[in-house]
């Protein structure tokens, strides 16, 4: 974890209320993993008071750059769509505990849902980068709001999309519950949606696949230390007690088995 | 040469600035980001007799220029913080103050009585001014009687110098204050935080789960500021002033209302290094100024 300033290099308007935001900051972004995240101070004022968190999109380690896609909520991301080029910005990273890929996969899922699939694009990126075939379930209230889908492409993902206003499925892992009994997933990877969540859970206990979410949560610190942005998720795997765990610093990224019947 | 050290309840600090409880842990992740020796002094997380889960979460709730937390407390317990903690913090040349909060007179005093000796320990904060706590915490902090009734139990089960949290959601702190000198407290730090609420008007829930908590950040310097001045011309035990800094002349105002100390709480969260910029900025001011003992500033407010 460092704090570190770094510089606006663009700050684009995607679709809808989606940003896409690229920074350069090399002592973050060479080591960021998928699944982790950033703390943004949006401004040099008081107000907004605290960081805002941000899962990483893409790196682009090279160039010491890092994306961070962002959905436009409240005061402090609206602030955010007015960063200019050339700005600089504060950020606290790499923070909390990303997706883990296992070393042998050879083939994983992502199960995304709207603008939850930010943190699934740079898992993606760096599963396809070491030749682990990525299959893509999406999914959005309308077509149109499908997040990632030039990125997947682009690293030659299967796709399967699903939109609130079509039925040809009733939800996206249906595609996957389809796939499933001939296709063996080293890990399924979920993040924007409680009831994919709890799919993905329940397939993975069929099927015996590693089931991971990334959860959000609002953050004061960001780095384990204030205890403010807990959720109430299973201790251990026998599921029978409860505890706290801190979205920042035991997560962002969990195992479905911590989430589902508790959280989610 | 400006001198910056400053002396609260026989504890030398190098600095007049700590970190508040609460907002810092106990240091681990801080030290990853400055080097911790450079604080006067780090106030740990609030501890009780036992592990405390805290309350159910949402817990944050954002607030113009500040926050509301409800986060009760969650802790190791004493005996954790004492095996685990305190010795890892010994490694700092910085005075670590244990900030103690119970639920009963006797836990404050087990506490106490706990933490006395322990090598690392330079003091104990008693915090008796914790909103999110049903049953404790801010209810000893808001009666007088109950207040110096803590106090004399702690007072008389440890050597440690005592200092006594006040609560701001008091009508008048001076009297908590005096109370609390009366049965041996030697400093006093004000203030916790202020008793708020926010609500999310989509849904009509309160955004905290807790419904209420505590305010803290810039938007309560003016209380802090004013709650200090009071209190420093009541008592004649020394003050650690918080609430709501994030600068350096932030400090100084707190030293000009009477604070021998400063301690940043939620600055902590918006910036990490708000403590060592605060100590940075504080020497600079006090050289511009051409003084050159930071306690020439203790008090000096003119009125």
């Amino acid at each position: 974890m460092q704090q570190t300033a770094g510089t606006i290099v663009w700050n684009e308007h995607q679709m809808e209320d989606v940003w896409l935001l690229t920074i350069e900051v090399p002592r973050i972004a060479q080591r960021i993993k998928p699944g982790q995240f950033v703390q943004v101070k949006v401004n040099n004022l008081l107000d907004p008071f605290l960081r805002r968190p941000f899962s990483l999109y893409r790196t682009f380690r090279d160039e010491g750059k890092l994306q961070l896609l962002y959905k436009v909520v409240g005061k402090g991301t609206r602030l955010m769509t007015t960063l200019k080029e050339g700005t600089s910005i504060d950020l606290i990273g790499p923070l909390g505990r990303g997706f883990t890929l296992p070393h042998h996969a050879e083939k994983i899922a992502v199960v995304g849902r709207g603008i939850g699939t930010a943190p699934l694009v740079a898992l993606a990126d760096e599963a396809s980068n070491k030749g682990v075939e990525v299959y893509c379930f999406l999914s959005a209230e309308e077509k149109h709001k499908l997040v990632g889908l030039k990125e997947f492409k682009e690293m030659g993902c299967e796709l399967y999309l699903h939109a609130d206003t079509e039925d040809n499925v009733k939800m996206v892992t249906d595609y996957l519950k389809k796939l499933l009994p001939a296709t063996q997933f080293d890990g399924v990877y979920v993040c924007g949606s409680k009831r994919l969540t709890r799919e993905v859970h329940n397939l993975s206990k069929k099927y015996g696949f590693m089931s991971q979410v990334s959860l959000e949560q609002i953050m004061a610190c960001g780095h384990g230390d204030c205890h403010g942005c807990v959720v109430e998720l299973y201790q251990d795997k026998e599921r029978s007690k409860k505890c706290y765990k801190r979205v920042c610093k035991e997560g962002p990224v969990f195992e479905t088995w911590e989430v589902v019947g508790v959280y989610a | 040469m400006t001198n910056l050290a400053v002396e609260v309840a026989g504890i030398k600090l190098k600095n007049p600035v700590l970190t508040a409880s609460g907002t810092f842990g106990f240091g681990r992740e801080f030290a990853e980001l400055y080097d911790l020796n450079l604080l006067g002094g780090v106030m740990v997380k609030g501890t009780t007799l036992n592990p405390r889960l805290g309350n159910p979460p949402p817990r944050i709730a954002e607030t113009p220029a500040g926050m509301l937390n409800s986060v009760g407390l969650q802790n190791p317990g004493v005996d954790y913080v004492i095996r685990e903690e305190i010795p890892w913090l010994r490694q700092f040349d910085v005075a670590v103050i244990v900030n103690v909060s119970g639920h009963s007179f006797d836990e404050y005093a087990e506490i106490a009585a706990r933490l006395d000796g322990v090598p690392g320990v330079d003091g104990l904060e008693i915090n008796i001014s914790c909103p999110n706590v049903k049953g404790g915490g801010m209810a000893f902090g808001t009666d007088p009687k109950m207040a110096a009734e803590v106090i004399k139990r702690v007072r008389s089960r440890t050597q440690l110098p005592v200092i006594a949290k006040l609560s701001p959601n008091v009508t008048d702190i001076t009297e908590i204050a005096r109370a609390v000198e009366a049965e041996g407290a030697d400093a006093v730090s004000l203030i916790n935080t202020v008793l708020g609420m926010a609500i999310d008007i989509k849904t009509r829930r309160p955004v905290l789960a807790n419904i209420v908590g505590g305010l803290s950040g810039p938007a309560i310097k003016p209380i802090a500021l004013r709650m200090v001045w009071q209190v420093a011309q009541t008592v004649n035990i020394p003050i650690i002033g918080m609430g709501g800094i994030t600068t350096a002349e932030d400090a100084v105002e707190f030293l000009l209302a009477g604070a021998t100390a400063v301690a940043i709480g939620a600055g902590n969260f918006c910036n990490p290094m708000t403590a060592p910029e605060v100590i940075k900025g504080l020497k600079n001011w006090l050289s511009q100024e051409k003084i050159d003992d930071v306690r020439e500033l203790i008090g000096g407010l003119k009125t």
